[in-house]
């Protein structure tokens, strides 16, 4: 879009020629003037733009090679698999924010009425049956990032099966490594902030995992799951993980990667 | 316009092809005008793609590049935009229908009998159980030099550096699956072999004799990639005929 | 259906038609949800007994609607240029494609 102004029509002019009754005049000058204010249609007519955009043409270079002068062709899903994470993941953050405000990650003894309940199951508990909508938000926030997990995965094996990560993008590649296994960590200390049977058994396996580790096991445990077993500590770790460090690594390293797409354009489609 | 130039024009309305040049084409106002109902409203929209198409080309910063890449803005995003808003909505509804479980507060003492990660990490969790695969070495008079589960933790490490350094080891121009039939069966045994590993961290859940099922899980993966290489292979022939057929009817030889 | 019983029409530049359609539109759905709303408040959506209706808030309501209907019925005589008038008038074929 260019900074200057577009002509406009002149309505004024226009309605004072025309051939007009009263209340129609009226009607248009009010209008007008609405619209010179607001400036809703101009908005519209962007999205307008955008709703026609959506039948672009491919580069010509591309076309005449592979000989696709279709338009839309039937693997578009998969080329879009990558936003659709990026977007996964803004939906999961904007419903992890809001269960945020209710969830507490303790391993103090809960609510009296839940056998064997930490104040982080209560918590949990309490989303899933006392707050409004509370249901369908950590639904929500659970199936987002399933979703950007599958798309993550699915986005890997597109770039691989297109062979987008060829040169000049091999550091692209690389950085989307990153991204999918941040986005696992990310799932994975997710899945432990419940504090039920799953979650605990599965903090057991990783426990074992990083003691496993040749050399820098025990100190690995020590400082991600604060320990050999599991409690206090190791349920704070998790929640200051998933809440603090790593969205804001994780946006990082997605605004460059999104960054390198943009500079190198998206790689010849398939 | 006379009547002529209109038939004259008839013939692409799909909006398909290349972008006639500007003085040949019809104004968007004037092929307005004609045709009706449906068809009209479908026309329309084709014809005014295909001018925003042909206006972002001939702006000044618009560049038909030689290495093939497809501009972010706008011809991707506002595509992802229109798919993806749907694949959003598709989010929503899952989590208003399929609300998630919560299971029973955690309890150290009882370890229940099925102990898994979240599906993302089976893969993960199969590679950790690996122990029958771990080299006993007669200099250490049959001793395993690493523990099993050490050497589970290596071997991810070894899966993700093969997968780091894919971009290193296939260099070249082709793209397509056809064109590469190696390395798209070595992506085909992946994704296979990712499948398999995750059923083999499950085995206890699945109804089959364990050692047959670890032969399995190793077996399956390269007879997936072997059929994918022939196949490919196969289609590959005639592919290549077409394209170089293709290319060199746009650009002969000198 | 005789000519002169029909609306009349009258045909203005695109972007005229554009305001027209938005905002005339616009005040419509805005008045009409607003007039419901007001009439919910003054039946208390509906449950209130006869005599505690609010009678100005009512009336209020029901104008709201009637404006809105109002204004989307004195809009729909603007036309752009090209456009049909009517559904089955003569420069269309009934065939839809």
């Amino acid at each position: 879009m260019s900074i200057e102004r577009k002509d406009e029509h002149d309505h004024e002019a226009w309605i004072q020629e025309k051939d007009l009754t009263a209340v129609e005049s009226t009607f248009l000058t009010v209008l007008v003037w609405l619209d010179r204010r607001l400036r809703i249609v101009d908005y519209l007519e962007l999205l307008e733009t955008l709703y026609y955009r959506v039948n672009l043409q491919m580069p010509k270079s591309h076309t005449e090679q592979y000989n696709l002068d279709n338009k839309f062709w039937y693997w578009y899903p998969l080329y879009s698999l990558g936003f659709f994470s990026t977007l996964a993941y803004v939906v999961a953050a904007i419903s992890g924010a809001l269960l945020g405000f209710y969830y507490s990650p303790s391993a103090a003894a809960g609510a009296a009425d839940i056998e064997g309940a930490t104040v982080a199951y209560s918590t949990v508990a309490a989303i899933m049956t006392e707050l409004n909508f509370g249901f369908f938000l950590r639904s929500l926030h659970r199936w987002a990032a399933q979703v950007m997990t599958a798309a993550v995965f699915l986005h890997m094996l597109r770039v691989y099966f297109t062979g987008a990560y060829k040169e000049p993008r091999e550091v692209n590649w690389l950085v989307g490594i990153v991204l999918l296994s941040l986005t696992m960590v990310f799932g994975y200390t997710g899945y432990l902030l419940p504090w039920d049977q799953l979650a605990y058994w599965a903090g057991q396996i990783g426990v074992e995992m990083s003691l496993s580790i040749p050399f820098i096991g025990e100190w690995v445990a020590q400082l991600l799951f604060g320990g050999f077993s599991l409690g206090q500590a190791t349920l704070q770790r998790m929640y200051l993980l998933h809440v603090f460090l790593l969205p804001f690594v994780v946006t990082t390293v997605i605004a460059i990667h999104l960054g390198l797409v943009w500079m190198q354009g998206i790689a010849e489609p398939h | 316009m006379t009547d002529d130039e209109t038939t004259e024009k008839e013939a692409r309305t799909d909006g398909t092809g290349i972008v006639p040049p500007d003085d040949e084409t019809p104004t968007w106002s004037e092929r307005k005008e004609r045709t009706t109902g449906l068809s009209r409203l479908t026309y329309e929209y084709f014809e005014r793609s295909r001018r925003e198409d042909q206006d972002l080309r001939e702006e000044s910063d618009y560049v038909e590049r030689d290495v093939l890449a497809f501009p972010t803005w706008p011809h991707e995003l506002v595509r992802n935009l229109a798919l993806t808003s749907f694949f959003v909505g598709m989010i929503l509804f899952l989590a208003a229908t399929l609300p998630p479980h919560l299971g029973d507060p955690a309890n150290p003492s009882t370890t229940p009998s099925i102990i898994l990660p979240d599906w993302y990490l089976y893969w993960s969790f199969g590679l950790l159980k690996l122990g029958p695969l771990n080299p006993e070495l007669a200099i250490l008079g049959g001793e395993k030099l690493l523990a099993d589960r050490t050497y589970g933790v290596l071997a991810n490490v070894v899966i993700v550096g093969f997968i780091a350094i894919v971009p290193f080891l296939n260099k070249g121009s082709a793209r397509r699956p056809v064109e590469q039939p190696f390395w798209a069966s070595v992506g085909v045994m992946g994704v296979v072999f990712a499948f398999t590993i995750s059923t083999y961290s499950a085995k206890n859940l699945i109804p089959l004799d364990p050692h047959l099922l670890f032969d399995l899980t190793f077996l399956v993966p390269p007879i997936a990639g072997a059929i994918a290489y022939a196949l490919l292979k196969t289609m590959r022939e005639g592919y290549m005929y077409d394209l170089n057929r293709r290319y060199y009817k746009l650009r002969p030889p000198k | 259906m005789a000519d002169d019983s029909r609306e009349r029409d009258v045909v203005v530049p695109e972007r005229l038609y554009k305001t027209v359609t938005v905002f005339s539109t616009l005040f419509a759905v805005v008045a009409v949800v607003g007039g419901f709303v007001a009439l919910d408040v003054a039946t208390d959506t509906g449950s209130a007994a006869p005599e505690e209706v609010s009678v100005p808030m009512s009336l209020l309501g029901v104008a709201l609607i009637a404006a809105g209907g109002v204004v989307y019925a004195f809009a729909s005589r603007f036309r752009a240029r090209g456009m049909a008038t009517d559904k089955d008038s003569d420069d269309q074929s009934a065939d839809n494609g």
